[in-house]
């Protein structure tokens, strides 16, 4: 995946502290070796475009080799017979600094210098410099573990003990709700920590094998998910107590008590969110620095893609319980609803759109909408006048049907000819529904929608996701507030920019859609909602 | 803009939380450390590790504002977690890559995205097109970055972490302007009293 790996790159030349070369330490070490007389490799990051001749110019992902980097901002550099100088931000020191040779042709003419002694000597100080970095990488991620770890303390002793010891301000829920489980955190990262220090080698931290300590740790990571999908409930619970005075400075006092850097209490509870995501940067960074001969180099990478994976399943079961509001929301808004919730069985919007609907043998064919979710397909009626209400007609159970695909032309079962056609066929019931879709793309579309679906459906099994009843029921009632607050129930021109926005064309061309529903309701102000709604399917990157 | 010492001012300090915005690779975190780390070897700049950055902005004499930054950059793609950031900040940097015409077209989003989460609150932002240094590669006009800025109703600057210039512009344009949302009502801080605002605009205690 080409863009993931953009985004490391991104967070490499940016944002890192050790990754610059400006920094402190490191750059005292590229001069040491220049001055040793190795020969030290920059990779561009930038485009260098340049009309001074006393400037080098490159463009990004050019090599260039290094010679002096004494002052901190501008270095003086060359690439095969050009030489100049250059800003220092624009290049990062290369990884692999032993193999500059292969895709970097020297302009080293034989007899000029001993190639052997030299390259022995290349390869040499690149490792040493290779080790300064992966021992920058090491002590950073030791020193953010230690900074993160006095977060925690300070939000556990200096915020929850204090809050605790006032019953008369805050109930157990309250601080439920505000902390979330950031104790269980606590002590999960307390133990980690202790894990990292073992196996951190103070006296050379480049040789530190910290990899297993992520390894072991990644499912116990997993508590992250409910701190992540409470962390809303947080911001609301404390920005409706610090609307009263008392609260403010109370929280004010409890910082200044433990002695809190002036950020304020959200604030803190934002780290835990931002240090799972951080890890698998960190991890992509130290990657970068261990030698694949390195003892650690197979766990490290291991570590890299547990971490990503526990930040993309906590990121995505946030994402889920973000849509079941709307998917909550959606179903309000349709007419005549029949059984029980789409929560109940589904909590995923997979693919939508419209469909010719066949049921029995010699029954008509009906235009319907359909919705597919995980476990259901929900087929819609479209109001004749007002094409943005939608009327609930039946639902279909995924679980026990399965796809057929069908050949364009007559169909012996239904006796009559179809185009774009595809079956669902119950193995149990012998039920079978036959659907047209308008052209073959849109079919197309379709079946990978179920086979989709079958996925997800798998999936969620295996990583056991699941949304708690109460989330559920939460979900149900703020979409029939939403409704009682006097909205009316047809979301007319947003539906409509769902459908376009699907960017499938199941309107039908020879309705003026436009006129329907600017008869309809006139004005109205577009709500988020059916954008929204529409971001929920699938077919995303 | 001189700052010779940790805000001390009666009026002050405002923190403002901000939230560098945009597709992965456009410059945030260089543009942020360029004007937290680069730019003013004098200045008053706290790096709390690495995860966040405080910088203080002097508007008018007397008047210090402390700038809050989260560092998301490389988390682009946690979405529905990093939406954690948004909620209570005041001002958002929509940064596009001059260069990059699909990060220009991606602003809107990213826009949408960060209104949509924060409602009913709202943020102030700044369009900023990014890396103006590399102008034989520009894929992006000056005209139409304004039309859309103009658009989403917010000002357009274009900066470069390279040459550093119009960085503390941006900055100094951003926090002026959250400072007059606040001063119109058109930002409220949800709460208001004896000098001290909760949250949207913060203004903490004197610390």
């Amino acid at each position: 995946m080409n863009c993931e790996e953009d985004l490391y790159e991104d967070f490499r030349s940016s944002s890192h502290r050790y990754g610059h070369p400006g920094g402190g330490g490191e750059q005292l070490a590229i001069n040491e070796l220049i001055s040793d007389g190795s020969v030290v490799y920059a990779e561009a990051l930038w485009d260098h475009v340049t009309m001074d001749d006393q400037e080098l110019g490159f463009k990004a992902g050019d090599v260039i080799e290094v010679m002096d980097a004494t002052n901190k901002e501008w270095w003086w550099g060359r690439i095969l017979d050009s030489e100049g100088w250059f800003p220092a931000s624009f290049v990062r020191l290369r990884v692999n600094q032993d193999e500059p040779m292969e895709d970097y042709p020297l302009k080293v003419e034989g007899g000029k210098e001993d190639d052997s002694s030299s390259g022995t000597r290349r390869f040499g100080m690149g490792q040493t410099t290779k080790d300064q970095m992966r021992t920058n990488v090491i002590n950073e991620i030791i020193s953010t573990e230690r900074d993160y770890i006095k977060h925690l303390k300070d939000i556990c002793e200096g915020y929850i003990k204090q809050c605790r010891k006032r019953a008369d301000m805050f109930t157990e829920e309250q601080l439920k709700t505000i902390f979330g489980n950031i104790e269980d955190i606590y002590r999960c990262q307390k133990k980690f920590v202790k894990a990292l220090e073992k196996k951190f080698n103070k006296d050379h931290p480049h040789l530190s094998e910290v990899g297993s300590c992520f390894l072991e740790y990644q499912t116990e990571f997993q508590i992250y998910s409910e701190y992540c999908n409470n962390h809303p409930n947080a911001c609301m619970e404390l920005s409706r107590l610090t609307k009263v005075n008392k609260y403010v400075y109370f929280f004010e006092a409890c910082r200044l008590l433990q002695k809190m850097i002036d950020i304020s209490l959200d604030g803190f509870l934002l780290t835990p969110v931002q240090k799972i995501c951080k890890y698998p940067l960190q991890l992509a960074e130290l990657l970068k620095y261990t030698n694949p001969q390195h003892r650690d180099f197979k766990d490290v990478e291991a570590a890299l893609n547990a971490m990503k994976n526990v930040a993309r399943l906590i990121n995505e079961r946030k994402r889920r319980l973000e849509n079941i509001d709307k998917i909550a929301q959606w179903q309000s808004s349709i007419e005549d609803w029949e059984g029980e919730d789409v929560l109940v069985r589904s909590s995923e919007l997979i693919y939508s759109g419209e469909l010719a609907k066949i049921s029995h043998p010699q029954a008509k064919s009906q235009q319907r909408m359909f919705f597919l979710f995980d476990h259901q397909l929900v087929c819609c009626k479209k109001d004749l006048l007002r094409r943005d209400i939608l009327y609930y007609k039946s639902r279909i159970n995924m679980d026990d049907m399965e796809i057929l695909d069908v050949e364009d032309g007559k169909d012996k079962d239904f006796n009559i000819s179809v185009k774009n056609a595809f079956k669902l066929h119950c193995r149990d019931t012998e039920e079978v529904h036959i659907f047209c879709a308008k052209k073959p793309e849109q079919k197309q579309r379709w079946l990978k929608a179920f086979e989709n679906e079958r996925r997800q459906v798998q999936l969620d099994q295996e990583t056991g996701f699941s949304i708690t009843e109460v989330q559920k029921k939460q979900a149900m009632l703020n979409a029939s507030k939403q409704h009682h607050t006097g909205k009316p129930k047809a979301v007319t021109r947003p539906y409509y920019d769902f459908l376009m926005r699907q960017k499938h064309p199941t309107l039908p061309t020879t309705l003026p859609q436009q006129q329907v529903f600017m008869l309809a309701e006139p004005k109205r102000k577009p709500s988020n909602f059916w954008q929204n709604i529409s971001r929920l399917t699938p077919f995303r990157k | 803009m001189s700052l010779d010492g940790p805000p001390r001012g009666k009026m002050g300090p405002y923190q403002f939380r901000v939230i560098m915005l945009g597709d992965s690779t456009v410059g945030k975190s260089s543009l942020l450390r360029c004007y937290t780390e680069g730019v003013f070897l004098d200045a008053v700049n706290q790096t709390v590790g690495v995860d966040f950055y405080v910088q203080f902005v002097e508007l008018e004499p007397g008047l210090r504002v402390k700038l809050q930054f989260w560092d998301t950059a490389g988390q682009e793609r946690f979405r529905s977690v990093t939406r954690s950031y948004y909620r209570n900040s005041a001002g958002g940097m929509l940064l596009f890559d001059l260069t990059n015409r699909a990060s220009f077209e991606s602003v809107r989003q990213w826009h949408r995205e960060v209104t949509d989460t924060v409602q009913p609150f709202s943020i102030i932002f700044l369009l900023v097109g990014h890396k103006s240094d590399l102008a034989g590669q520009r894929r992006v006009g000056r005209k139409e970055a304004e039309k859309l800025a103009a658009s989403l109703g917010v000002q357009y600057i274009e900066t470069s972490a390279k040459d550093a210039s119009n960085v503390v512009q941006a900055f100094q344009m951003l926090t002026l302007a959250i400072y007059q949302a606040l001063q119109t009502g058109r930002l409220a801080p949800t709460e208001a009293w004896d000098g001290v605002k909760s949250t949207r605009g913060k203004l903490l205690p004197l610390g």
